[in-house]
């Protein structure tokens, strides 16, 4: 596979956008064409060759190394082919994004799939608040993908995700799931207070148990769910260690709610979580 | 200096000139006479073969107040969706149907547009309207503020208090709020609301003070004639978008009993309820009563296929609409007690019956009312659709053959409910010019505006005549400002700030007593609270303020 690879040389004064950098957008262009395109940063632009050094041959595979925070939307409506970020990308990565994979080898800013639509992304790292949540004034957030971070995640997880999956290996902060209408969240570390607030439907998957149990969930037994299996069979293509949690999750403990909007959805604490009661 | 613009065909109603190739002379940002010797002329402008008409004027456009902001707050989508370029005016903004303030001065101006009227302020809320019209550059601007569903006024009614009594209270809001027209909504229905009344019909009483619309209306038209002022009442009649409204519309046409008044998005108050799906034009039969009643004038308020906002005062039917929201959300707000709002985002579908139809009728009202000098060109902006629609309306009704072509398109069953086919009306670029010229100038008083004749203020756009009409209006070649070019090829080049216009009829202080002990007893602020200064208008300078004359003008 070709692969074409920038390297932040000089960052630029103000935030970069660096949504037009898309492996479909650059593979038909010549080395001198990218070097010649215009990125904004704040009110001005630049050159890219003045931004980044670009190495390589333009094709499915897009890298982008030594990213930092002040680099934002990357990977912003990709649609197809992949994304290897290094470095500590900022807001918005994979916005509005319906199809291909970014991989991140670092930590991600706020805001992480807002409003994607299809693909994955991996995130190596830790990522910030607001996960798969919605865009600005959209009454839903994720609409289908997947999205797994090894690290932790910061508040409101999936906040208004309707469809898709998201995992997230360490802990995650307030409001997980919050005013989620469906769809499937992992936390496999801590998860932090008001998990599923005004959950209408989906599936809050975790393995250790709040410190608190929100009020408006019920409990409703223990079960042996054959979603379970599944969904590690799903993930196994991903994450194999992913996988092999979830495989050992073994019974859960349902709980329905959000009782004050339905009580359709439910959180689902792993064996070892609910026996820990 | 002085400036001669070379060989234009001037379309100049206010002075019946129809297309006239003759020179026009500016200076000091007015039009002057034609010099003895043309070389006396420093800056020459060749635009022979262009067309040429004074600067236009939109007497209905929700461009500042509360419920804008709201739409603006609630929608950021309509905002994150329709991005200008940064780089080409800096901090210029952004929004497609509830635009920024700065956006809505430059789209206006680069439409050949010099002065824009907010039709709908709140005096509670005329502080912050005015400050959105301050900060909306390149156009003058105006407001009408809104009376008919206050606590005040239908106290005063109830208690059967002399007209003159009323009249005071009108003059002193109209000076309080800084407003240049009096508007009504809803008469009654939107205060019929908070007593749990869902709808309020012309002679309905009001369960709170037992006072009809039909009260409220000739109370209100009274008052506006009785102090003179230039604009008739600007009437948002009962029954907005309910099927058969058309009858309560003809109603208050005639209950006006010779009364000027202004009708506003009158599309939207000409439904009837034929045919198989309870939902028919009502157009022929309202354009017939206009044609009648030379006391009426009227905007159109036409529909455009697409994504807007539709923001109105009128929380009792705006309520009725929330159900239709798209995306689903909305918002209902009241200011005071003393009047409603209602945001309600919305998409027109061409392919929907109904939407389909409401498109006709607004066509079919445009072409069946004869005279350009009582009909304005509106959408109601954003209600209808954004004001960027324009040029494709004035298209629609220049082109018969785009518009036969564009109504071959919407949904048949509309189509064969309407007679919109069948009518063979264009306008002509002579009744385009009356109708966003000439004729809103002489409906809200504005003395210079809508004028090319000597001593007028120098407003002129220039277009390049091409048969696409629509091409011809979304893209001045030149606009001017009191004399100063802002526009070239469709992209301002050069902000300016634009007056604030208003009236100041007098009243009789004892009002003022009156309402200090009402402010007192029953409002969150004191009366002076209220009053927006003149410096506050002139804001330090950016702004102008001009006080047009009345009967009772100090």
């Amino acid at each position: 596979m070709t692969r074409l690879e920038l390297t932040l040389a000089t960052a630029p004064v103000g935030a970069l956008d660096l949504a037009p950098l898309l492996p479909a957008t650059l593979s038909g262009m010549t080395l001198d064409q990218i070097r010649r395109l215009r990125l904004r940063h704040g009110t001005r632009s630049s050159a890219l060759g003045d931004i980044f050094a670009v190495n390589g041959e333009p094709g499915e595979l897009l890298a982008l190394r030594g990213l930092t925070s002040g680099c934002l939307r990357v990977g912003a409506g990709l649609a197809s082919g992949t994304l290897e970020i290094s470095g500590n990308p900022g807001d918005e990565l994979g916005r509005e994004m319906s199809g291909g994979t970014i991989l991140v080898r670092g930590n991600a800013g706020d805001g992480l799939g807002l409003g994607m639509s299809g693909g994955l992304i991996r995130v190596q790292g830790s990522v910030g608040d607001r996960v798969g949540g919605m865009l600005p004034g959209a009454t839903r957030g994720m609409n289908e993908g997947t999205i797994i971070v090894t690290g932790d995640a910061g508040e409101r997880v999936g906040e208004r995700m309707r469809r898709g999956l998201i995992a997230i290996c360490g802990d995650s902060g307030a409001y997980t799931g919050d005013r989620m209408l469906a769809g499937t969240i992992i936390v496999l570390g801590a998860c932090g207070p008001h998990a599923g607030a005004g959950m209408r439907r989906g599936t809050l998957l975790l393995a250790e148990r709040p410190a608190q149990m929100p009020t408006t969930f019920n409990p409703s037994g223990t079960f042996a769910l054959t979603i379970m299996p599944l969904l590690a069979q799903y993930v196994a293509d991903i994450d194999r260690r992913l996988a092999r949690r979830i495989a050992d999750f073994g019974r859960a403990e349902r709980w329905c709610g959000d009782m004050a909007h339905g009580g359709k959805g439910e959180i689902l604490l792993a064996a070892a979580a609910a026996g820990g009661r | 200096m002085l400036t001669r613009l070379k060989g234009g065909r001037i379309y100049d109603p206010e002075n019946g000139v129809d297309g006239e190739v003759r020179d026009l002379y500016l200076r000091n940002g007015r039009i002057v006479e034609a010099p003895a010797d043309p070389r006396e002329a420093k800056e020459v402008i060749d635009i022979s073969g262009r067309v040429v008409m004074s600067g236009a004027i939109d007497i209905h456009t929700h461009i500042g107040g509360g419920k804008v902001n709201i739409g603006r707050m609630m929608l950021p989508e309509d905002h994150a969706t329709d991005l200008v370029a940064a780089n080409r005016h800096p901090h210029l903004g952004c929004g497609h149907a509830a635009p920024s303030t700065r956006t809505a001065g430059y789209r206006y101006a680069e439409m050949g547009y010099v002065a824009c009227f907010e039709p709908a302020m709140l005096a509670g809320n005329a502080r912050q309207a005015h400050m959105e019209l301050a900060d909306t550059p390149m156009v003058d601007k105006g407001a009408y503020v809104l009376l008919g569903n206050d606590d005040y006024l239908l106290r005063a009614l109830a208690a059967k208090r002399d007209p003159e009594y009323l009249r005071d209270y009108v003059a002193w809001t109209l000076n309080a709020s800084q407003a240049l027209a009096i508007k009504v909504v809803n008469p009654g229905g939107i205060n019929a609301f908070k007593f749990n009344q869902r709808k309020l019909d012309l002679d309905e009483k009001n369960a709170g003070y037992g006072i009809t619309p039909r009260q409220i209306l000739t109370a209100l038209a009274d008052s506006v004639r009785a102090l003179g002022l230039a604009h008739p009442l600007h009437v948002h009649g009962c029954n907005l978008g309910v099927p058969g409204n058309v009858e309560t519309t003809l109603d208050t046409i005639r209950g006006l009993e010779g009364l000027r008044a202004h009708l506003t998005h009158v599309q939207f108050h000409s439904y009837g309820t034929e045919g198989d799906q309870k939902f028919s034009s009502g157009a022929a039969r309202i354009a017939e009563a206009v044609n009648a009643a030379p006391n009426v004038s009227l905007d159109v308020g036409q529909i455009m296929f697409g994504r807007t906002i539709t923001e109105s005062g009128d929380s009792m039917r705006q309520y009725a609409g929330s159900a239709f929201a798209d995306p689903k959300k909305w918002v209902g707000m009241d200011i005071e007690c003393e009047a409603g709002c209602g945001v309600v985002p919305f998409r027109y579908k061409d392919r929907n019956f109904v939407n389909a139809l409401q498109w006709a009728i607004g066509l079919e009202m445009f072409l069946l009312v004869d005279d350009p000098w009582r009909i304005f060109l509106t959408t109601d902006h954003p209600n209808g659709a954004p004001f960027t629609s324009y040029p494709h309306l004035i298209r629609l009704l220049m082109d018969r053959s785009f518009r036969r072509d564009m109504l071959a398109t919407i949904n048949p069953e509309a189509q064969a409910a309407t007679t919109l086919g069948a009518i063979d009306r264009e306008y002509s670029l002579y009744e385009i010019a009356i109708m966003t010229r000439a004729a809103p100038a002489r409906s809200l008083g504005l003395k210079g505006f809508g004028s090319l004749a000597p001593g007028a203020r120098a407003h002129i756009t220039v277009y390049k005549d091409q048969a696409n009409r629509e091409k011809m209006f979304a893209k001045p070649e030149y606009v001017f400002k009191d004399g100063q070019l802002i526009v070239r090829n469709g992209r301002v080049v050069e902000e300016v700030h634009g007056a604030t216009h208003v009236v100041h009829p007098d009243y009789d202080a004892a009002i003022e007593r009156d309402l200090d002990t009402y402010f007192d007893r029953y409002m969150t602020v004191r009366k002076d609270n209220l009053r927006v200064t003149d410096d506050e208008v002139r804001d330090d300078g950016r702004g102008e303020l001009v006080v047009h004359p009345t009967k009772r003008s100090t």
